[in-house]
């Protein structure tokens, strides 16, 4: 008859037990110390829930086992019958807390991964938005210098050249004695850096060709797409893209015709209504790229077809904006065109065409 | 394209549908019942009975949490790994206390008491099941550092934060 003693059982659960009181205790003060740091935080309010419920349990389940150990050891076995089940109940209690509190870990990893896609996402918008407003100030900026530039030069060119043509005329002509000719030598110099002037207004009308350079049409189209698309899922409109399989190189400013075509969708999306569809195409031409956006929409009235370019131009049925006439101006300064068709209740067709090359284009200036 | 969506909320509708079905349950239940009793007693295994089905369900949630914080994203970061490793150890304390409950039920009775001539407490080892026992008794060893893995994620997650 082999005997085994239990004292290495009773040693082994007493440290144990203790150690794990020890542990929980520490555990349930970290969980609270993260989640004080960020309360708001969906992750360290479950954790916190999840380290609370394994908590009771160890408590439980340790002091339960302690307990026991310090009746039988002062001979209390009766009492600690009538406790036992008592104690079981509280371990199985704690049990299925444990179990509960496992189920709320699905919806709160969709609660932070939603938070995340839209933080992504806002993040993105937010990036080109940014974006688009440097290039949209950088290219306004760049603008005014130039029509200041050739206001200024228009104005001041002949004036200044005559004066100083002039000045240099009665100088020549002048004795090196005279007494007035430090003065007319003073109205050259002046004269001159009047000239040096004008000139660089003049360059300045150059500079702004550096915000052309080679672009492609459909990626531009497919980024300007995606940027509107919500706006459309929103109102049910299905937006198909037909892209041209080749490649649609042109010369232009990718954010001036990132905003004319969403501006055009945009328009589109606003008349249409659910279950309405917004064809986007792409296709090369000869020497022009193009990009064709049609709705099976309500159409345009056609008592406003031909003031469609006009801004705020009155009619029974509304009046027209900016923004028709600013993409014609975009697309001009491109030196492409714009084509509206539409029908009543068929929808309405624009399509841009844009040169190739830079060659095709000329300075506007 | 056409989705065919079925309306899951608890809407007028579907009340009606609910209530119709728990009337009609209720109303058979009543009808098919022999003697009614308000309340019922159970037998004494009730209680571990009780307590081994919430093994089951404790081991149960705790794979199935440590399976999902596996598949999420979470298991990018180290606590979070930690973490889910210390409910796949807790899964197996919860089947190892579970079958120390059935061998301890089995155990027969006069196995366990003082060792013959002395007053320490001791097992007669006749049959595996007496081996079995005193080794499943020792289930804090998979307990506790199921804890300390705990802790150490909790230590690692504290630190990152400010």
């Amino acid at each position: 008859m082999t005997y085994l003693s239990l004292y290495p059982i009773v040693a082994v659960d007493m440290l144990g037990c203790l150690a794990m009181i020890a542990i929980a205790t520490r555990c349930l003060a970290l969980a609270y110390a993260i989640y004080r740091s960020d309360t708001d935080n969906a992750l360290s309010n479950y954790l916190l829930l999840l380290i609370a419920a394994i908590f009771i349990f160890s408590i439980s389940r340790s002091l339960g086992h302690i307990v026991k150990y310090i009746l039988h050891l002062f001979g209390y076995i009766s009492v600690w019958e009538k406790i036992s089940p008592v104690s079981g109940s509280i371990n199985t209690i704690t049990f299925v807390i444990i179990a509960s509190v496992t189920v709320f870990f699905d919806r709160v990893q969709a609660v932070m991964d939603k938070m995340l896609h839209d933080r992504i996402s806002i993040e993105k918008t937010s990036k080109e938005l940014l974006q688009l407003n440097r290039e949209v100030e950088m290219i306004v900026s760049e603008r005014t210098q130039a029509e200041m530039a050739l206001r200024m030069a228009h104005e001041a060119r002949n004036p200044v050249m005559i004066i100083g043509g002039l000045a240099r005329k009665v100088l020549k002509k002048m004795p090196t004695e005279d007494l007035e000719r430090p003065l007319m030598e003073m109205i050259m110099v002046q004269a001159q850096r009047l000239e040096e002037m004008i000139l660089r207004f003049e360059e300045a009308i150059s500079r702004t060709k550096k915000y052309f350079s080679p672009q492609e049409l459909n990626a531009i189209v497919e980024e300007t797409i995606e940027f509107v698309r919500p706006e459309a899922e929103q109102k049910d409109i299905v937006l198909f893209f037909d892209r041209c399989p080749v490649n649609l190189s042109f010369q232009g400013n990718k954010y001036l015709i990132k905003v004319a075509i969403a501006h055009i969708i945009r328009n589109a999306i606003e008349v249409c209504g659910p279950g309405n569809s917004i064809e986007i195409t792409t296709d090369l031409a000869g020497k022009t790229v193009s990009v064709t956006i049609k709705d099976n929409g309500p159409g345009i009235p056609d008592e406003i077809k031909p003031h469609i370019f006009e801004p705020f131009y009155k009619t029974h049925h509304g009046e027209t904006g900016l923004g028709l006439p600013y993409v014609k101006q975009i697309i001009d300064e491109h030196k492409g065109e714009i084509r509206i068709t539409s029908a009543k209740g068929k929808g309405t067709t624009v399509e841009i065409r844009i040169p190739t090359h830079i060659s095709e284009m000329t300075n506007k200036a | 394209m056409l989705k065919l969506r079925y309306d899951m909320r608890l809407g007028p509708r579907n009340i009606k549908y609910v209530l119709s079905i728990l009337t009609s349950s209720l109303w058979m239940i009543i009808g098919s019942s022999g003697s009614a009793c308000a309340f019922q007693a159970h037998g004494s295994p009730e209680g571990l009975y009780a307590h081994q089905f919430a093994h089951i369900l404790y081991a149960s949630s705790v794979t199935w949490l440590g399976y999902r914080i596996k598949r999420s994203g979470l298991m990018k970061n180290r606590p979070w790994r930690l973490i889910s490793i210390s409910m796949f150890i807790l899964a197996w304390w919860n089947i190892w206390a579970f079958c120390g409950h059935i061998i301890e039920y089995m155990l027969p009775s006069g196995h366990l008491g003082p060792i013959p001539g002395t007053d320490r407490p001791g097992i007669l080892v006749a049959s595996w099941l007496d081996i079995a026992y005193y080794i499943l008794k020792f289930d804090n060893l998979i307990s506790v550092p199921a804890l300390w893995l705990i802790y150490m994620a909790l230590a690692e997650m504290k630190k990152t934060v400010k």
